[in-house]
């Protein structure tokens, strides 16, 4: 047993995305497509899973970080337990398309095809050593997602979103990589431990030389590339037309996976590689936190699209998670994995429900969840508990993780730049504000009736996982958040080591 | 009882023994680089038994002599360091220190410049903590929850949801009734349970009672099950609104047993949830406005005091969150610190109590709730603001408290007046009431500002007073629109002569509601009364004008609706006695009322004894 088959996982997926090409020439069952893509994931997460936090069970010798493919993936806790997230987040997804698209829906082989190479790029991003192993992870999930969102190639709205995407995507794409550029020119090492090291020298002088503007600049660059791919102001205008006019399905890959992955990237970079030379970015990274928590729950309040108003908060979660990065340190950034964590459950969830709405022809607007408790006292529930989870309402798990998140960042505000103790009260005021549109949705499912009176019947797999979804934010991890922590901090302490 | 409290309060003061066993040493410097002729620090503050050093550090020929008082300059007996001398250093003799009491010194060549200093030693009283071997206080969070979670299982049976409902509530009557002797009136925290749920981030489930939040335990432990009975005939969803009910039963439970930061806050946002969907599901006309700006206000208040928790536990640095031990580090909080962290807590808490000007969510609140979501609301949920203040903000932070006193007293006496001013422009009875319940929560924010232990037992007992009369009146406001279809004052008139035992009881409780002696409500508000002419004198003038409005509103409210002429505009035949499940429950709360109004020491022996605790630890800064 050696490091080597901590690679599997990724191997699997490599596997499934040139097995399900063949099996489109081979049947034509379109079924086939989404159980290979399911079992595939399922036996991915299951690896992972084991072979990182059980490792006793499967014999395995582990180390807390190993370099393979020739140093160019690194697999630590940070790189794991985000894996295990997009994983689950595309498992999800995999199987809630199975329910969303009907039989005879066109192009299913390549989507689910386009959905592995997704989560392949998530996953190359989470391990990369490098900048451009993470360039390269970024483009196959974003090329990938590109066209997964253009994926119904006769709905306008998807068309329109999917181009928005391309394009917007296209251009950040170049920007960091113009970012990335200078810091190689600067710091002659692509490797983020090589360029760690210089920054570490240029602090203590081993290096000579003001290099503050590029770093400056460099930076600039390449947080407009990564902070497209989080959807953070002012970067943020693609969000609400793409997550509303994309198949759901699809957006809470991005809203749950997409936008992890981006912050994995970010991690990268800003926390591990440009540690040292922070003072260059903290302020900008504040203002860009405070702004998107602003801007995005002031837009959410007057959406009347789901996908939409669900998308500014996307946002302003963003936002919220940006505080931890200028505050550095290991509780802040615990708590912000916590957040990112929980967040891609409590927007998974949330969108899961959207399509199982959306789906039995009850559209996206927000009239559409008029009745939803009377329909479905399931949904309803899980839709709320998501809701509520958003805001940060106690017992729920997304207080937690916003309590420890705003805990980490204000011990950072009280004994470093008390600046950051403004961003928390700000963040804090902002879930206030906030709880108005969650309030919105939760109001329309139980005390308004429905619009028409139709019968309907909820697809079974939302019903299942909308249950899923209630028992863990509402029981497992409220009861067990204490294990959920010690991990983040583990990922924390490989991630910044 | 006399001598039981009395005994008791001797066994606190010899729990206040100096602690030999962590002596501090403290150091006075005699001169210092800036100004020569001074002590630095000129008021030292240290425990029993700790050890004073002077040092010398200027060359100006200094000496320490005990002097008699603050203005005596001529050493006549106690400790002298000896002749002027120039450097060194000389060590107060430890016996000294061993007492509480104030040393006053004095430079004996340098008197006349002023060069004095004191020594103030006061010994920080020990929080009594004793757990209990029967977890009461789990079976009092857990007993409504599992009521709750059965009732779910009977959502089609339109009547199972009630009985089960009345028998969990009369089971947690009879546990809080327990937990209320049990916890008696000793000093400190009794009954207490500890779960261990953070032990990193120090967060542990920390149950106990003591005398201020026993009488909160009865309080709901009464209203639950009398709420239920007057709700004994809802139809419209019946088994959702029982459940939310004791859902909120235990989320109340949970804020006033909890000793622990963290869970305190996690209970206080819980309460919001369940009454949002009271008020948005079965509320009235308005209740989609009422129902989002109740939440969203008080939630807003919420998070701000979860930051200042957040403060206050980081600054404690004891990595902990339990309340006993932060207030035990209270003397670690500069007043600066104290001041904002109060500030925030204070915000939180004023909105919830409600204070002019953070009341307007009130009014729209309990009017459009359903009767039973209003009992909950007046009678239980605005304690929560008060006994939040009592218990996590004043004794962590009590320099903070004492720099808010002046702006308290002020909130409180315009609650007062304002509230009693508005109720008095009122035509429905329930927006009435509901400014009436602003008005007495603020006497009992004017006990709290006091600062003094008559003014906080006189708080307390109101909060319980307030409790059960005030879900009284609602009850009355709920009879009426029950039978007439209306609330609007100017529209009744004449109900006695067709209900006149029900108008009885009606007329029993305004009048106790207003504080006729003989009634609880009169116990509390004498006690605030009286501390506040203690502390500040004639402004007492102010608050007791507001007791001339109340007996106004009261009366006039009491007078159109039952007495006088047959309203034209309602029908008069649909007036009838109220029916067992209203007038059962009503006579219950005038019973309890004028038992506590006739005995009030079995309440007021555990809230003085707590009361005096709470004061005795803001001393010890």
């Amino acid at each position: 047993m050696d490091s080597s088959l901590l690679f599997l996982p990724e191997l699997l997926l490599v596997a499934s995305i040139m097995a399900i090409p063949a099996l489109y020439i081979a049947t034509e069952n379109n079924k086939s497509y989404s159980i290979c893509a399911n079992m595939t994931l399922a036996l991915s997460l299951l690896l992972l899973v084991l072979f990182w936090f059980y490792p006793d069970e499967v014999s395995f010798e582990k180390n807390s970080s190993v370099y393979i493919l020739y140093s160019h993936f690194k697999l630590d806790t940070f790189s794991q337990l985000f894996k295990i997230i997009f994983v689950l987040t595309a498992l999800t997804v995999s199987v809630l398309s199975g329910s969303y698209f009907e039989e005879d829906e066109p192009h299913q082989a390549e989507y689910y095809t386009l959905l592995l190479s997704s989560t392949l790029g998530m996953m190359v991003v989470a391990s990369a050593t490098d900048f451009l192993t993470l360039f390269l992870g970024i483009e196959i999930s974003a090329f990938s997602s590109y066209a997964m969102v253009a994926f119904r190639k006769q709905d306008d709205k998807s068309t329109e979103a999917g181009a928005k995407y391309l394009l917007i995507g296209a251009f950040s794409s170049a920007l960091t990589l113009y970012g990335i550029s200078l810091l190689y020119a600067l710091t002659g090492s692509i490797t983020f431990e090589g360029m760690r090291s210089f920054f570490t020298g240029l602090n203590n002088g081993v290096v000579s030389g003001n290099f503050d503007e590029v770093i400056f600049i460099s930076s600039l660059f390449i947080l407009a590339g990564l902070g497209f791919k989080i959807a953070v102001v002012p970067f943020h205008a693609w969000a609400p037309d793409v997550y509303q006019g994309a198949p759901t399905p699809v957006t809470t890959l991005l809203a749950a996976g997409s936008k992890a992955m981006g912050f994995v990237a970010l991690f990268r970079v800003f926390l591990f590689t440009m540690e040292t030379v922070s003072e260059e970015w903290k302020l900008i990274i504040g203002i860009i936190a405070l702004a998107s928590m602003t801007i995005g729950n002031l837009a959410a309040i007057t959406q009347e699209d789901i996908g939409r108003m669900l998308a500014y908060s996307s946002i302003a979660q963003a936002g919220y998670i940006l505080i931890a990065v200028p505050a550095l340190t290991d509780d802040a950034v615990s708590g912000a994995i916590a957040h990112i964590s929980v967040h891609a459950f409590m927007k998974g969830g949330a969108f899961v429900i959207v399509a199982g709405v959306g789906a039995v022809g009850l559209g996206y607007s927000l009239d559409s969840y008029k009745g939803l408790a009377a329909r479905s006292q399931l949904l309803a529930l899980s839709m709320t508990v998501c809701l509520l989870s958003l805001v940060g309402i106690p017992p729920f798990a997304g207080f937690i993780s916003k309590f420890l998140l705003f805990y980490g960042s204000l011990q950072a505000g009280l004994s470093g730049d008390t600046w950051i103790i403004a961003l928390v009260i700000a963040g804090v005021l902002n879930s206030a504000l906030s709880l108005y549109y969650y309030l919105k949705v939760i109001r329309f499912m139980y005390l308004y009736d429905a619009v028409d009176s139709k019968d309907i019947e909820f697809s079974n797999t939302v019903r299942y996982i909308s249950f899923l979804t209630i028992l863990f934010l509402a029981i497992i991890l409220p009861l067990f958040w204490q294990s959920l922590f010690e991990i983040c901090k583990e990922a924390t302490v490989a991630l910044m080591a | 009882m006399r001598y039981i409290y009395s005994f008791l309060i001797l066994l606190s003061a010899l729990i206040m023994v100096p602690n030999l066993a962590s002596a501090e040493d403290h150091t006075v410097m005699v001169g210092i680089e800036s100004n020569a002729f001074v002590f630095s620090p000129s008021v030292l503050k240290i425990s029993p038994g700790d050890n004073v050093t002077f040092v010398w550090t200027s060359g100006m020929g200094h000496n320490v002599a005990q002097v008699s008082d603050s203005k005596s300059t001529t050493y006549d007996s106690g400790f002298r360091s000896g002749d002027p001398q120039d450097g060194g250093e000389w060590a107060l003799p430890s016996n000294l220190t061993a007492q509480d009491g104030t040393l006053y010194y004095v430079c004996e060549p340098h008197t006349g410049l002023q060069m004095r200093g004191q020594i103030i030693i006061q010994s920080t009283p020990e929080i009594a903590m004793e757990f209990g071997d029967f977890p009461w206080l789990s079976y009092l969070l857990i007993f409504p929850l599992i009521g709750s979670l059965w009732i779910l299982g009977f959502r089609n049976n339109p009547s199972a949801p009630r009985i089960i409902a009345l028998f969990t509530t009369l089971f947690t009557l009879g546990l809080s009734i327990i937990i209320f002797v049990k916890a008696g009136s000793g000093s400190g925290f009794r009954l207490m349970e500890e779960y261990v749920w953070a032990p990193k981030m120090g967060v542990s489930l920390l149950l106990g009672v003591d005398g201020l939040s026993s009488p909160m335990v009865l309080l709901t432990g009464i209203i639950t099950p009398l709420t239920v009975i007057f709700a004994w005939h809802e139809k419209k969803k019946p088994a959702l609104f029982f459940a939310l009910l004791l859902i909120m039963q235990t989320a109340l439970f949970g804020v006033f047993i909890t000793l622990d930061y963290f869970v305190f806050y996690i209970f206080w946002e819980v309460v919001l949830i369940p009454m949002f969907f009271l008020i948005a599901i079965w509320g009235g006309d308005n209740k989609r406005y009422a129902s989002i700006k109740f939440i969203i206000y008080t939630f807003t208040a919420s998070v701000v005091m979860l930051v200042g928790f957040m403060a206050l536990y980081f600054e404690a640095g004891i990595n902990s969150f339990s309340m006993i031990e932060i207030a035990e580090a209270n003397t670690s909080f500069n007043r600066d610190f104290q001041i904002w962290v109060f500030a925030a807590l204070f915000i939180g808490f004023a909105v919830k109590i409600p204070s002019v000007p953070w009341h307007t969510w009130l009014p729209d609140a309990h009017v459009e709730a359903p009767t039973a979501g209003s009992i909950l609301l007046a009678g239980v949920m605005l304690k929560m603001g008060l006994y939040g203040l009592m218990r996590a903000a004043i004794p962590a932070l009590p320099l903070g408290a004492e720099y808010f006193v002046p702006i308290m007293v002020i909130l409180a006496i315009v609650s007062i007046l304002y509230g009693a001013a508005l109720s008095l422009g009122q035509e429905d009875l329930k927006k009435l009431v509901a400014y009436s319940s602003v008005s007495h929560m603020g006497v009992a924010l004017l006990g709290v500002a006091t600062m003094t232990e008559l003014g906080f037992a006189g708080a307390v007992f109101m909060m319980f007073a307030h409790g059960i009369l005030s879900p009284a009146m609602f009850m009355v406001a709920g009879v009426m629109l029950h039978q007439v279809g209306t609330r609007d004052i100017p529209k009744l008139g004449g109900l006695a002569s067709y209900q006149p035992t029900t108008a009885g009881v009606f007329v029993v409780i305004f009048l106790g509601s207003l504080g006729l002696p003989g009634m609880a409500v009169f116990v509390a508000e004498l006690a605030v009364f009286i501390a506040f002419f203690q502390s500040h004198g004639y402004w007492l003038i102010l608050p007791i004008f507001g007791m001339v409005l109340t007996a106004g509103y009261h009366l006039w409210a009491l007078q159109r609706s039952l007495f006088g002429p047959d309203s034209e505009q309602i029908e008069m035949k649909r007036v009838h006695e109220a029916p067992w499940y209203e007038f059962y429950p009503l006579l219950a709360l005038v019973i309890i009322a004028a038992f506590f109004g006739i005995f009030p020491s079995y309440l007021m022996d555990p809230i003085t004894v707590a009361c005096y605790d709470i004061l005795a630890f803001m001393g010890a800064v």
